[in-house]
Parts: structure tokens; C-alpha cells; sequence
């Protein structure tokens, strides 16, 4: 079973942004939870809050930021200009290998 | 993430400012749409006065800065020069070289280099660039303390026409160059704007505190990508001193209506992108949309958004679903155009007056609602459309009325 | 004189917008009063094509 969608931004940002689409999402606390517990790379933490609903922000610096809860069952990748296309292939295969692990029934 | 920069501020009227340098939200559309204009005809040398815009309101900005943060080093200066170019969205720009007092810079990322593109599908067949050689020469000058005017950025590399990164050599200007410093806040008008159109679901205040808290600096990266676009938090005064000398430029030529035109289409492509993109988007979905019933409540949501970009004070003051009068407190075109040269015989508003026009047309005939998809054929379905709204200022603070009003009406 | 009209090189609105950068290129304010319908000569017709190849380029 497919465990999730992806499918890159059209507009503007073609090529750096990707949104993921989450067959059977875990509630947030826990998506982030088991991001951040698999997650052995340095990233940044950060939150924005929309008139109460927030969203949770992790960065690679100069590589990408993943944005969790702006939509429900939707997770935004989103690759840094300066990244290369190596680089990008790479870090998007990570991230989806992380969220396969996630998302996979125990 | 820490940054050396002066604090941004909300003033009255719906301005924000930095150093006592107004600043606007705008996006890559809009920057490269108006700039294409501007460049259209070679002889009008307009890539000067692109870089003399862009290096006055950046001098005068980083020199404020540097006294609203009690910086007196080299070292201060620089870091001041580099964050203040990150944080407003421009890129990233290495301006350490300048304490060894070398001229050779760096940008390895560049809103302009690398972001207009987007806004294309061919290629560039010119440097794109000028305003951050304009930002340059006059860091440059504020960390050597030389008069702004006497250095001018040369573009030697340029990433919209390739290059891995942007190089900007600092050269020694020609004698006799007709520099014009930049006209900070402006005068305004006295006239205090009313609240809010009661006559919607929306409520403005609170999608203001709202929109608060989002993040709307440049990432590490300096770049600021937002609502499915690239936003910069740009120098009013760029905007207004590039686009207004292009006017006197047309003026006496038989061209100046098709300048104005071309300014107010850039306008337009701003409404369509920038104003879709955002009644697109994961925010709006948030904060916005819970709120609207009607369309009409979509344009009094827009608007609501409108007044956090810098732009002044909007107001909608009549609306139905085939005219809209908006007025304006202190748009930031007339403020503009008062503190360069004084009261207009004519109206200044163009991107104001686009901008009403394209929200209408993107509301009430581009079905925004059902979130198709903002691209250029998109774009000419939309705009091809007969009976389509069209804007006409019929009053701007610039020409001595209270406020600016533009009526819109299909 | 050709077949080409100005409405045939500028089409619709947004060829409209287009024969605004033309004209602006070019310095022919005169381009903004011609009639769409005009049969342009060989000579106008082909700088006019030059000037719109320049105008696309970003």
C-alpha cells in the first residue's frame, strides 16, 4: 500500500518545493515525534504560529526545511536555491525513506 | 536566527520601515515584470538608475541602521550590510573582502539572479542584477565611509544568465553623475484612515495578529519563499525612483500613457500571482478562509492581508460583484512621488490601481476559490476575458486629495 | 503591402499589452494609433516581428 502522495509545487517555486500527501496520517504530536527520534541529521527547529495552529519547522541549513501541520495530512518539503540537484536527489530520497519508516504499519 | 539589523516598524497608515527607510512587500513577478518594462529600450539607460535607486535607499537605510544600533566598525558594518540584504530577501551577499579593502564581491544567492526566472519560460538575454550591484557599491561605501556616490557596482557574473554565482566589482563612478539620495519616510496624508468595511465576516484585526506570526524574513539563505512565490521586503523607494524615472523618461515622447500602462501591467501580474498565491495558500486556508461566506468576504480578506504588506492603509469602501471603490491612506507610490518631487499633475498609483483590478478579476472571474493553478495560460484565459474589470484612479494624495481612491468596474 | 495586420501580430488583450512593449522598444508611439486591421507593409511588418522576438526574450 502506498503510504503517501508527493507531488511538486507548479507555480513559483517548481523544483524546490514538494508537498507530501499522507495516506493514513498520524496525529502531529506524534508525526514529529518520530521525525525528530530518526532524524540524525543537524537541523534547526523552529514554529510559526497561525491564529493558533502551529507549524512545526525543522532546517538542514542550505540543504532543505521540512513545515509540518499547515495542512492536515500534508507535510511540505521545501529544497534551499543554493542546494545542488545531487544534493536535493539525495536529501529528498532520505526524507522519504524516514517517512516511509514512520508511516509503515507495526 | 540572530541577525545584525535595524528592527522593523509599524508606523501609522499601514507603512513599515527600517532605518527610516520605508520597505514593501513584493514578488519575484512583480520585480521581474516591472523591471522588463523598465529595460525595454537601451537608450533610456535605465540599468543606471536601477543601481543608483537601489544604492540610495540602501545607503541611507544602512547608514541609519548603523545609528540605531550604536555600530561604529568596519567589522559592525559589513555584518549590518550582509543581514540587512538576507533578512529583507534579497540573497546572501559576502562583503568581508571590503575590510582588505578589496572591490571584487561575491553573492552566491541572488533574488534577482535567481528568482525572476521563475517568473519566465525563456531565457535571460541580459544581467538582471542591478539592484544588487546598487547594494553593494553603497555598502561599500558606508563600510569605507566614502561619499555613496562616488562607487558603482559592475556586474561582471550574473546567475540569470548562468553564472554559479553573482560578482559585482566596485569601480570609481564618472565624474558629473546626476545622484539623487533617497527621500526616506515621506510626507503623508492628514487625513487618519476609518476602520475597517463592517459590511463583511471579516475581521481585520484579527488576521493582522495573525499574520504576525509568520515569518517573513530571508532564511539562511536570505531568501524568502512564501504563499508560492519569492517575496522581497523591498525599499519603497527603489520601487518608486526606478519606476517614476522611467515616466519622466517617457514623458514628452508620446509614450508616456504606454509607460504608465506597462507599469500598471506589472501591477496586475503582481494581483494574479502574488494576491492568488496567497488566497492559495496554507495560510490563508488557516487564517483567512474560516472566516469568508460570500466573495465579497474573499476581498475583504485580501485587503485585510493587503494592509501587512507596507503598502498603506487599504480601505474598501463600495463592493458588489461588478465595481469596487477602494481608497488608500499614504499608498506608498504617492508618498513616493510627494517626497521626490512635490504635488503631481497627474495620478502615480499604477500598481495600486492594477492591483484593485487584478484582485477583482482574480476573485470574481478566475474562481480563485477553486485554487486552479496560477500559471502564464492560466493568466491570459483570465485576463482575455471580455467584461473583465478595469481600474481608473480617480483621486491620488500625490495630486492633493486626502487619499488615493481607485474605482474598479466591469 | 502584406496580409499582416497589426491584430494579426498582436492578438486580443494581451497582444495588446505586447504592442505596448513594441512600441516602446522602438520608439513608434504612432504603432499605439494604428488601426488592428491595417495591412502593414513588408518592411513594418518584419521589424515588427524582430521587435516582438526581442520583447519575449526574458
Amino acid at each position: 500500500m502506498e503510504l503517501f502522495e508527493v507531488a511538486p509545487d507548479k507555480r513559483c517555486q517548481r523544483g524546490l518545493t514538494f508537498r507530501y500527501y499522507l495516506k493514513e496520517p498520524p496525529d502531529d504530536e506524534a508525526m514529529l515525534e518520530a521525525f525528530d527520534e530518526r532524524s540524525s541529521l543537524p537541523m534547526i527547529t523552529g514554529q510559526e504560529n497561525w491564529a493558533g495552529q502551529m507549524i512545526h519547522r525543522r532546517i538542514l541549513q542550505f540543504r532543505f526545511e521540512v513545515r509540518f501541520g499547515e495542512r492536515a495530512g500534508e507535510i511540505t518539503f521545501r529544497h534551499r536555491a543554493t542546494a545542488q540537484q545531487e544534493q536535493r536527489t539525495s536529501d529528498r530520497a532520505w526524507f522519504e525513506a524516514l517517512l516511509t519508516e514512520i508511516l509503515a504499519p507495526s | 536566527m540572530s541577525r545584525k539589523v535595524a528592527p522593523l516598524q509599524r508606523r501609522d497608515h499601514g507603512r513599515t520601515h527600517r532605518a527610516q527607510e520605508p520597505l514593501v512587500f513584493h514578488c519575484n513577478f512583480y520585480n521581474y515584470w516591472l523591471q522588463k518594462t523598465l529595460l525595454l529600450d537601451p537608450d533610456l539607460e535605465m540599468e543606471r538608475v536601477l543601481h543608483d535607486a537601489s544604492a540610495a535607499a540602501a545607503y541611507a537605510s544602512l547608514t541609519q541602521s548603523a545609528k540605531d544600533l550604536g555600530a561604529d566598525s568596519a567589522e559592525e558594518r559589513v555584518k549590518i550590510a550582509e543581514d540587512t540584504f538576507a533578512d529583507q530577501g534579497f540573497g546572501t551577499v559576502q562583503l568581508s573582502p571590503l575590510l582588505s579593502e578589496k572591490r571584487v564581491i561575491d553573492v552566491p544567492v541572488s533574488h534577482y539572479g535567481k528568482c525572476l526566472s521563475q517568473a519566465i519560460t525563456t531565457d535571460f538575454g541580459q544581467p538582471q542584477t542591478f539592484m544588487d550591484a546598487g547594494y553593494i557599491a553603497a555598502a561599500a561605501a558606508f563600510v569605507w565611509n566614502h561619499p555613496v556616490e562616488s562607487l558603482c557596482g559592475k556586474i561582471l557574473q550574473c546567475q540569470a544568465l548562468g553564472a554559479e554565482k553573482g560578482v559585482v566589482e566596485l569601480v570609481d563612478c564618472a565624474e558629473g553623475r546626476d545622484w539623487k539620495p533617497a527621500c526616506g519616510i515621506g510626507p503623508g496624508g492628514k487625513e487618519a484612515p476609518p476602520p475597517p468595511n463592517a459590511n463583511t465576516n471579516v475581521d481585520e484585526g484579527a488576521i493582522l495578529q495573525a499574520l504576525s506570526g509568520l515569518d517573513l524574513a530571508g532564511d539562511e539563505e536570505g531568501l524568502l519563499p512564501r504563499f508560492g512565490v519569492m517575496l522581497t521586503n523591498h525599499f519603497g523607494n527603489f520601487y518608486n525612483r526606478i519606476s517614476f524615472e522611467f515616466l519622466h523618461k517617457m514623458n514628452g515622447t508620446g509614450l508616456l500613457e504606454a509607460g504608465e500602462m506597462l507599469l500598471q501591467d506589472a501591477g496586475y501580474r503582481c494581483g494574479f500571482h502574488t494576491f492568488g498565491g496567497i488566497m492559495e495558500s496554507a495560510e490563508w486556508d488557516a487564517v483567512v478562509k474560516p472566516q469568508c461566506k460570500t466573495q465579497e468576504d474573499w476581498v475583504h480578506g485580501m485587503v485585510a492581508v493587503v494592509n501587512a504588506l507596507g503598502w498603506g492603509v487599504w480601505r474598501v469602501v463600495e463592493l458588489d460583484d461588478q465595481h469596487i471603490v477602494m481608497r488608500i491612506y499614504d499608498d506608498y507610490e504617492s508618498t513616493g512621488w510627494l517626497g521626490m518631487y512635490g504635488q503631481s499633475d497627474r495620478p502615480v498609483s499604477h500598481l495600486a490601481t492594477a492591483g484593485v483590478a487584478g484582485l477583482m478579476n482574480t476573485i470574481y472571474l478566475g474562481d480563485i476559490q477553486s485554487k486552479p493553478t496560477l500559471d502564464l495560460d492560466y493568466y491570459a484565459k483570465v485576463f482575455e476575458i471580455d467584461g473583465a474589470f478595469t481600474a481608473e484612479e480617480t483621486k491620488s494624495l500625490s495630486m492633493g486629495h486626502a487619499y488615493t481612491e481607485i474605482v474598479a468596474q466591469r | 503591402m502584406t496580409d499582416v495586420t497589426l491584430g494579426s501580430l498582436f492578438p486580443g488583450k494581451m497582444g495588446r499589452v505586447e504592442l505596448t512593449r513594441v512600441a516602446i522598444k522602438m520608439r513608434r508611439p504612432d504603432l499605439l494609433k494604428m488601426k488592428p486591421t491595417a495591412a502593414l507593409d513588408g518592411k513594418t511588418a518584419s521589424d515588427l516581428e524582430a521587435a516582438i522576438a526581442v520583447v519575449r526574450k526574458g
